[in-house]
């Protein structure tokens, strides 16, 4: 055995190793989360499927926001102050989002918790005032009640004294991953650097992870 | 020097009596927030200064353009957004309130007209000791500022 060859040979086996060494590093370093103001479920928890209506009426079901994040907001349209402030901040965010690469970037979601009133026509003028992409989604109460149970959203129909009424409704923002399973929530008050700060570094965090 | 002491506690006491000031109120940086197509109720802000030496008492708003001007307060409950209205607002001597997105806000209720970027809204607040305070008020699109 030449000298070249036995060096070789060392060479290569402490490549091995090196690699050896990266490989084990890199599947069982327990991956630190990213520091968030959201609530990061490192598990993400799979949202039983509702059927829903988009702003042209047709049904749209929640499976159909698979292969994108989602960022997803409940709140009715007779809302002067804060679903215009939070929508426009959404739509701020998703602007600030846009150098990240298509496929990481978020699609809006606004979702009526007043379906009575909030009827596809007016959710299309609504959401399009603010983002011409946002998708704006009605439906059956029973189907809207069901998706707030599972996601933790809290509403209730507060008559006014002039006449009508109002909705509290909670004011959390929620991160669908791309398998439309809930993977994030971002708690009020919001702001356009938290959100976008935010999120960046879950997508990112999950991306490593998978 | 107790004499050039007592000087200066004199004239600090008169002009403190002097400062008894009755300047009126006034609004900074009012706006209105433009309204998505066909909404029943915009929301409009400002800080509202009393720079006057005597408590204000803001009672009621009212604008030509809308059947009824309220203040109301959207509150963070456990999560939960709430609006809720307040009749009266106290602004302490040298106080000012602030009326922000999300926050304390105006309530414009019934608009006359379809209102967009650029349209003017007058407000009348009113006081009570009677007194009046006329806003003119640009409707701005987008989160505010
Ligand atoms: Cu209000």
């Amino acid at each position: 055995m030449g000298l070249q060859r036995i060096l070789m040979i060392i060479g290569l086996a402490a490549m091995a190793v090196v690699a050896g060494l990266w490989l084990q590093l890199r599947m069982s370093a327990p991956a630190v989360p990213p520091e968030t103001n959201a609530t990061l479920l490192r598990t993400a928890r799979p949202v039983g499927d509702v059927r829903l209506q988009d702003t042209l009426g047709n049904e749209l079901s929640l499976q159909q926001l698979k292969g994108r994040w989602s960022l997803v907001f409940f709140g009715f349209t007779h809302c002067p102050d804060v679903c215009p402030t939070t929508l426009a901040i959404l739509s701020q965010v998703a602007r600030r989002l846009e150098n990240l690469p298509q496929a990481q970037q978020p699609q809006l979601v606004f979702i009526t918790v007043d379906p009575e009133r909030d009827v596809p026509e007016v959710m299309k003028g609504y959401v399009e005032h603010f983002d011409k992409n946002m998708i704006g989604l009605t439906g059956e109460l029973s189907q809207v009640e069901a998706l707030a149970a599972q996601l933790g959203v809290a509403f209730q129909k507060v008559p006014l004294d002039q006449g009508g009424y109002s909705m509290d409704h909670s004011a959390a923002i929620f991160m669908l991953n791309p398998g439309a399973e809930l993977n994030a929530i971002i708690s009020a008050p919001h702001s356009v650097e938290g959100i976008a700060g935010d999120y960046r570094k879950i997508v990112e965090f999950m991306a490593e992870q998978s | 020097m107790k004499r050039v002491l007592s000087i200066f506690l004199l004239v600090l006491v008169s002009a403190a009596g002097c400062a008894k000031s009755s300047q009126p109120p006034y609004a900074e940086d009012p706006w209105v927030r433009e309204p998505p197509p066909g909404m029943s109720m915009l929301a409009g802000y400002m800080i509202l200064h009393n720079p006057s030496s005597f408590e204000l008492t803001l009672t009621g708003a009212s604008s030509p353009d809308f059947a009824a001007v309220e203040f109301h307060n959207s509150v963070m409950e456990d999560g939960v957004s709430r609006m809720r209205q307040e009749t009266s607002l106290v602004l302490g001597a040298g106080e000012a309130l602030r009326f922000v997105p999300g926050g304390r806000h105006m309530m414009l209720i019934a608009p006359g007209r379809q209102f967009s970027e650029g349209d003017k809204v007058l407000i009348e607040l009113s006081f009570s000791d009677g007194s009046e305070l006329h806003i003119t008020a640009p409707v701005r699109s987008g989160g505010g500022h």
